[in-house]
């Protein structure tokens, strides 16, 4: 039995404190949707010892070569008490690693590719800090019976609604945000009607994907207490933005901001140009990953600023990526900002690839492209072609052959997760290439 | 000499020169002349500053020698440059050198307390034990001088006790731990400037933690000190707020960055030596300072094996005293739970394993630290038992090196000799390294190769009696012997003593044995006692050296992947070879080949077995020539030597021939890993000439006066006719024969139908009798021939004539029915038939033109192949024979670039496909990169069939599944150990890609076609 950690050792006695009747150990799966096994008390110090077994092969993405049997380790530094279940049941949680029967890391556990990703930018010297803006549309319901989603009201971009759902719901969500220790930097109503923005202060990687995934599974929570729904689907009203998830990223070297320069264009260093290359380069071969279901592209390609095409620009809102103006004098706060992912992401490799592809710019010194000072939608494909700029995949079929070709996405993933995620993508595509659409029946039916 | 010390009697007005008392005590200095000069100067420099009291002092010395300051002064300076230096900037600290018996070793002075007060008083601050934070009062480089001044006066005095001790190999422990003491008392001084600059409020809470040497006072004279930083955030601070620009941790990061400075930058006086955090939780990359709670975090989570070990020599050196307790009490029980994980012994193993490869050949021999035999070794040696045992037995979790060493020999867990002889050695060796620093205080521990350098130092070694440089090199050459021996056996001896309950030699008890059998890799330790018990009583010259032998191959055969497998051959070996005299002296004599020897029979099963049925076949180990593969010519003579030597009888020596060059051929695998393109060759090779020689002592036996004369042939399809085959292919032939008659005599008469019959019914017994023959059980490894490809399959005749051949392949109509024939090769039989056979069919496999049509029924073939075939469970991405990229994907896009190309290409027409591969680069068919792209893939999938089949002796269709045995495959490929998982990921990426320009080469498949456009857009 190895020694317990200081912070095992809290984990256990604020159990006891608090009168914790269930932990529910959570993992991701490798889509990132939340995966939950709840323990009782008394089984949490053979979790810590010997982790806790599962099927894996029930769990998308873990029944591959290895033993279906695995292994849940929890993370004790993750652990919450979970706030909005009130003090009647009290319930904690905790972020579990998933490993093999034999001790090591699964290859298939998403925290694992992160963790991987950031253990070779560390051996480069760097730290991958993020902040997320997180779109999300609040709805009357989670039961459509065949109509079209009612948000739960008409309001636009950081417009104040007197009473609203909107004030009520984002005040609550982010008190227990902050109870859970996620700090909140900003929440504001967004420019579609029921849309709401919170962004979260910003972190190193794998704290914020871990509070990424407690941020989807709380606010939804917190929804249904309140008699709403919460949806984080890219697009899910015709006519109305899509929900984004823009992420301002920034490297470190040690404390330094590796992309602060001061006197250089936007206070920009060549780090951060290499970098931005880089996410420019491989932009379209992540975007299953980062746009990762066939809905995500529905985003992308209809307008209200979504990054269609691919470059940068300092005020452009059109662009894929902004190099912000932030405070003079503040180099910490220098970054970028990728605004393809959506909110439906699965955080853990969406990040891992970013970092991967900003990094691989660094590495090969990729030229950064002049800034695209037009607003690119007004461009015609012709000009648009003439000045280089390329556009993101059209669908998820498009993105997936795309990502097909990419050794980059391959070696950052790993070689199981990669095919796994094809596999199940297209599986995705085939599905919903078999569906008859109220469009086509519309356009369709009455005169054919 | 005499010239100095005239000048010197010249400054004093004494008369040293002529007192034969004072020669003699410049004659035994290490260099007198140096010694004699080091004098003058330090008397003319305190002649200049007018340091009246050492000129009295020497004055009074040279007419009654009691305080011991002439003595010292010459000794020091015949040793040491750099003391010597330091005398002329500061010749008052020569009075330090005054008093009877020694000056520091024993005394009070010499305590870490005192040396703490006495280097705290030099920078001004207070010592008292009371002030949590003294503070300096001299500050910046004036501080600096008089901190590195006082520490060189104090090692003055420690060299010159050292050098002067009659027995210096029994002082060194203690000059090692006030060298450690010192360094904390410097450490501590430096933060007391650090803090005065910095913090003079002393708001930082801060300690440093000494690792490595230093801190298990085991220090020599110029080391690294090898440290961590802990810090508590201040009151003000709650803990979770410390963002990067808290104020207070930049203010420690400061000092920290200050101490390093004033320990360790250059400067008049010089420094010290330098502080080092690279131990630190995550090394160089890590932030310098961590709380206690962040430590502990990551040893529970973080940290690898190695790590333990360093932190198993911990402990508070400067700094916040109560901090540093807290930072030990806490992470010192994290050592011994790590050290119960599993494979923690084996991980740190790996690593030393590693360090020793890392150091210079050339180097090894002088250096006496890192090399084979040296300083290293030794303090490993008792750390690995220490972390073996340390877990239940806390007695012997102590820090330094030789408290170990007698602590682990009192408990049994290394023989009590052993712990006495590696006790010696150890001090031994730090007092040369001790000599080697003295003279220039420089890090270093290389014995010089300059004979004038080497002389010095054997006189400074030897203080007395013979103190040349042979002595030194003897007793230096037998030490490293010793040590190295000791390292080979320690930790397995006292196992052998408990499996022979030899209890008046040891108390391991034989749980203890089991422990450290279980710690260092044997899976099922009771089962490996009782192997050992069996191969070492009694009293046979076989136990005897067995005895010998086992602790050194034990290890050995724990470097491998299947140590209980190897111990159980081992023994079954040592039984089946008790009485060969030649085995016991192999054993005995040749290390490097008892070291080969457990290496195979840890890796591989495939090679063990067969060395059981060919126990002689150890001897080749031992020797280079008798591994080496051996030419197909080489074999085929002695394949005909003993065919004219045993006829028909030659059937027996013919299975034992090929056996050898099979396990000739399995051994180098294993030992050297030539690549699995030339273990295919050598064992197709072999096979060649096997076959060809069944079916000539077949026919000596069968051919009687009642069957017409006929000529025979053996065409090998699929892996052999490719002479690509593993350690288990089925041979894939095909028979052919034809009368004699009808080709040689034109005109000679057709067999009548009789004779036809009889021979029809002949050739297809021989054909049986070859199939039967060359897979007897005694045949071992055998072949077992596989008739099915030939023509109508099963339901065909066995054994066609060239005529029926002929015919047969005359109703083909399609290019792509000729596709196996690109890899049918005449093996064995009658070259005329051979020859016959290959020019029929080569009209057929290498076609002027192929139609579209026929290349869309091969792909159609392949297509249907790839969902019909592939077994039902298996993994595409893993099946290595049928998978995703894996060989049927390569093999077929090469056969069919030669199927359509090698008419007009004729260096496309080989059977094997590599060549084959090669020759469509130097057309132009394939791109030099797409065709990497399929060897790579290729080599790896045969790579790890041999693997598997080299490891468990069974065939594996898959990457296994298994991570032990996908371990032992990637060790087999020559990977390091622990990278099972990289190799997974190798063979998934090369066959990934390998996939995708099979689907562009074979299937035509065209990438861009079908993919959107990059720059379209739907908006204008």
């Amino acid at each position: 039995m190895a020694t317990m950690s200081k912070q095992q050792d809290f984990v256990l006695k604020t159990i006891e404190d608090r009168d914790v009747r269930f932990i529910r150990l959570w993992f991701p799966d490798v889509l990132g949707r939340l995966k939950s096994v709840a323990i009782v008390p008394a089984e949490l110090e053979g979790a810590f010892g010997e982790g806790i077994g599962f099927d894996g092969s029930s769990v998308e993405g873990f029944s591959r070569v290895y033993e279906a049997d695995m292994v849940l380790r929890p993370d004790p530094s993750t652990f919450s008490l979970l706030p909005w279940r009130g003090e009647t049941d009290p319930t904690a949680r905790m972020i579990c690693d998933i490993h093999s029967p034999d001790g090591g890391p699964a290859p298939a556990d998403p925290r694992n590719v992160l963790k991987r990703s950031l253990a070779k930018a560390a051996d480069a010297g760097f730290t991958f800090y993020v902040h997320p803006e997180i779109e999300f549309y609040l709805f009357q319901s989670g039961e459509l019976g065949g109509a079209v989603p009612v948000p739960v009201d008409t309001a636009g971009y950081f417009d104040h609604v007197n009473g609203g759902t909107a004030n009520d719901f984002r005040r609550e969500a982010v008190q227990t945000l902050e109870a859970m220790g996620i700090s909140v930097e900003f929440s504001h109503h967004e420019a579609g009607p029921g849309q709401n923005e919170i962004d979260l202060r910003y972190a190193d990687a794998l704290t914020m994907a871990d509070n990424i995934m407690t941020f989807r599974a709380m606010v939804k929570e917190v929804a249904v207490e309140q008699g709403v729904y919460a949806s984080f689907m890219p697009k899910p009203l015709v006519g109305e933005p899509g929900n984004g998830m823009h992420t301002h990223v920034s490297l470190f070297e040690g404390e330094t901001n590796a992309f602060y320069a001061p006197g250089a264009e936007y206070q920009l260093s060549s780090i951060g140009r290499h970098f931005v290359a880089g996410l420019l380069h491989y932009a379209p071969e992540i975007t299953a990953v980062t746009n990762q279901y066939v809905n995500s592209y529905k985003r992308l390609w209809t307008g209200h600023e979504a990054p269609s095409y691919i470059c940068w620009g300092h005020r452009n809102r059109s662009a894929l990526i902004r190099v912000p103006q932030y405070k003079s004098g503040k180099a910490s706060s220098a970054r970028v900002e990728y605004r393809g992912l959506d909110s439906a992401a699965n955080p853990y490799l969406a990040y891992a690839l970013m970092l991967s592809a900003g990094l691989k710019g660094v590495e090969d010194e990729l030229p950064l492209p002049e800034e695209a000072e037009d607003n690119v939608w007004r461009l015609t494909d012709a000009e648009r072609r003439a000045l280089g700029i390329r556009s993101l995949p059209q669908s998820l079929d498009h993105a997936i052959s795309l990502m097909e070709d990419s050794e980059l996405v391959a070696t950052t993933l790993g070689e199981e997760v990669f095919d796994f995620f094809l596999r199940n993508k297209r599986q995705e595509w085939a599905s919903y290439r078999d569906q008859v659409t109220p469009f086509e029946l519309e356009r369709l039916f009455g005169s054919l | 000499m005499r010239r100095f010390l005239g000048e010197v009697d010249e400054q004093l007005g004494t008369s040293l020169a002529s007192e034969p008392a004072v020669r003699e005590l410049f004659s035994s200095a290490v260099d007198p002349d140096a010694a004699a000069l080091g004098l003058l100067r330090v008397v003319e420099s305190a002649g200049a500053g007018g340091e009246e009291g050492l000129l009295d002092a020497l004055r009074e010395e040279s007419r009654s020698p009691s305080t011991g300051l002439l003595r010292r002064i010459v000794t020091v300076a015949g040793a040491s440059e750099a003391l010597t230096d330091h005398l002329v900037r500061h010749p008052a600290s020569a009075l330090g050198l005054q008093g009877e018996g020694t000056l520091l070793l024993d005394s009070p002075g010499a305590g870490a307390e005192a040396l703490r007060n006495l280097l705290l008083h030099a920078v001004g601050a207070d010592s008292d034990r009371d002030v949590a934070s003294p503070v300096a009062t001299r500050t910046g480089q004036d501080g600096v001088d008089a901190l590195r001044r006082a520490y060189r006066d104090e090692v003055l005095r420690l060299v010159a006790d050292d050098l002067g001790s009659a027995d210096p190999v029994q002082v060194v422990d203690e000059v090692c731990r006030v060298l450690s003491d010192l360094a904390g008392a410097a450490v501590e001084a430096a933060l007391a400037i650090a803090r005065a600059e910095l913090d003079p409020v002393a708001r930082v809470r801060m300690a440093v933690i000494a690792m490595g040497k230093c801190g298990a006072r085991e220090l020599n004279y110029v080391s690294d000190v090898d440290v961590v930083y802990v810090h508590a955030p201040g009151d003000d601070s709650p803990d979770d707020a410390v963002a990067p620009d808290d104020d207070g941790v930049k203010t420690a990061e400061d000092m920290v960055a200050r101490i390093t400075e004033i320990v360790g930058a250059a400067g008049q006086e010089p420094a010290l030596w330098e502080l080092d955090a690279a131990l630190r939780p995550e090394g160089k990359s890590g932030r310098l300072l961590r709380t206690v709670d962040e430590f502990d975090a990551y040893y529970v989570d973080v940290a690898e094996s190695w790590e333990f070990q360093a932190l198993l020599k911990s402990r508070h050196l400067a700094g916040d005293v109560y901090l540093g307790r807290e930072w030990a009490d806490r992470m010192r029980p994290h050592v011994w739970s790590a050290s119960q994980r599993d494979g923690f012994v084996e991980g740190v193993r790996a690593m030393r394993r590693r360090v020793v490869s890392l150091v210079p050949t050339q180097q090894a021999d002088a250096q006496i630290k890192l090399g084979r035999g040296g300083l290293r070794d030794v303090e490993f040696s008792a750390q690995l038992l220490q972390l073996v045992h340390g877990g239940v037995d806390e007695s012997i979790r102590v820090p330094a090196t030789l408290l170990a060493l007698s602590r682990l020999g009192e408990r049994g867990y290394i023989a009590r000799r052993d712990a006495r002889g590696l006790d010696d050695c150890y001090r031994f060796l730090r007092v040369i390294e001790h000599r080697l620093q003295i003279p220039r205080l420089l890090r270093t521990a290389v014995v010089p190769q300059l004979e004038d350098r080497r002389r010095r130092l054997a006189r400074a070694v030897y203080s007395t009696g013979d103190r040349t440089t042979a002595r030194l090199d003897r007793a230096l050459a037998d030490v490293r012997r010793r040590v190295r021996s000791f390292h080979e056996q320690i930790f397995y001896r006292p196992i052998l003593d408990a499996a022979s309950s030899d209890t008046v030699l040891t108390s391991l008890t034989a749980a203890d044995a089991r422990d450290r059998l279980s710690a260092f890799g044997y899976r099922d330790p009771k089962a490996a006692l009782t192997h050992i018990q069996a191969a070492t009583s009694g009293v046979s010259r076989a136990a005897v050296i067995h005895r010998q032998v086992l602790p050194a191959m034990l290890d050995w055969l724990a470097e491998g992947v299947n140590p209980d497998a190897g111990l159980l051959a081992f023994r079954r070996l040592g039984e089946s070879l008790r009485d060969s005299s030649w085995y016991l002296r192999l054993l005995r004599d040749s290390g490097a080949a008892v070291h080969s020897l457990a290496a195979v029979l840890s890796a591989s099963a495939y090679a063990t077995n067969l060395l059981q049925h060919v126990p002689n076949a150890v001897a080749w180990i031992d020797d280079d020539t008798a591994l080496a593969p051996r030419a197909g010519d080489t074999i085929a003579r002695e394949a005909r030597t003993l065919l004219s030597r045993h006829g028909a009888q030659a059937l027996r020596p013919l299975r034992a021939l090929h056996g050898r060059e099979v396990l000739r051929t399995a051994l180098t695998d294993v030992l050297e890993q030539p690549g699995v393109d030339a273990t295919a060759a050598a064992l197709s090779r072999s096979a060649d000439v096997y076959l060809d020689a069944l079916v000539s002592a077949l026919r000596l036996s069968m051919d009687g006066d009642d069957v017409p004369s006929y000529e025979f042939a053996v065409i090998a399809m699929g892996r052999l006719g490719g002479a690509e085959i593993g350690y288990f292919s089925d041979a894939d032939v095909m028979f052919a024969y034809r009368p004699v008659g009808e080709a040689s005599a034109a005109g000679a008469a057709p067999l009548t139908p009789e004779a036809s019959s009889t021979l029809a019914a002949h050739v297809k017994r021989l054909a049986l009798a070859l199939t039967k023959e060359a897979s007897r059980p005694d045949a071992l490894p055998g072949i077992v021939v596989d008739s099915d490809l030939r023509p109508e399959g099963r339901s065909g005749p066995l054994v066609r004539s060239l005529e029926s051949y002929g015919s047969y392949y005359a109703k083909w109509s399609e290019p792509w029915e000729a596709q196996a024939l690109l890899r049918a090769r005449p093996v064995a039989g009658d070259a005329a038939l051979c020859d016959e056979f290959v020019t029929l069919i080569d009209e057929l496999r290498y076609p002027e033109s192929v139609p579209d049509r026929s290349v869309r029924q091969m792909r159609k073939l392949k297509a249907r192949m790839e969902a019909e075939r592939l077994p039902r469970g298996a993994d595409r991405s893993t099946h290595l024979k049928l998978g995703r990229g894996s060989l049927s994907d390569v093999e077929w896009t090469v056969q069919l670039l030669q199927l359509t190309h090698a008419h007009r290409v004729p260096a496309l027409r080989t059977t094997s496909t590599l060549p084959a591969l090669a020759a469509a680069v130097d057309a132009d068919l394939i791109d030099e990169s797409d065709a990497a792209v399929l060897r790579e893939a290729w080599l790896l999938a045969s790579g790890l069939r041999s693997a598997a089949m080299l490891f468990r002796g069974r065939t594996a269709a898959s990457l296994p599944a298994d991570l032990f045995e996908l371990e032992a495959c990637a060790r087999l490929l020559g990977y390091p150990a622990g990278q099972s998982r990289e190799l997974a990921e190798d063979y998934r990426s090369a066959t990934r890609r390998a996939r995708r320009v099979v689907e562009r080469l074979f299937f035509g498949f065209d990438d861009t076609a079908d993919a959107d456009d990059p720059w379209a857009g739907r908006h204008d």
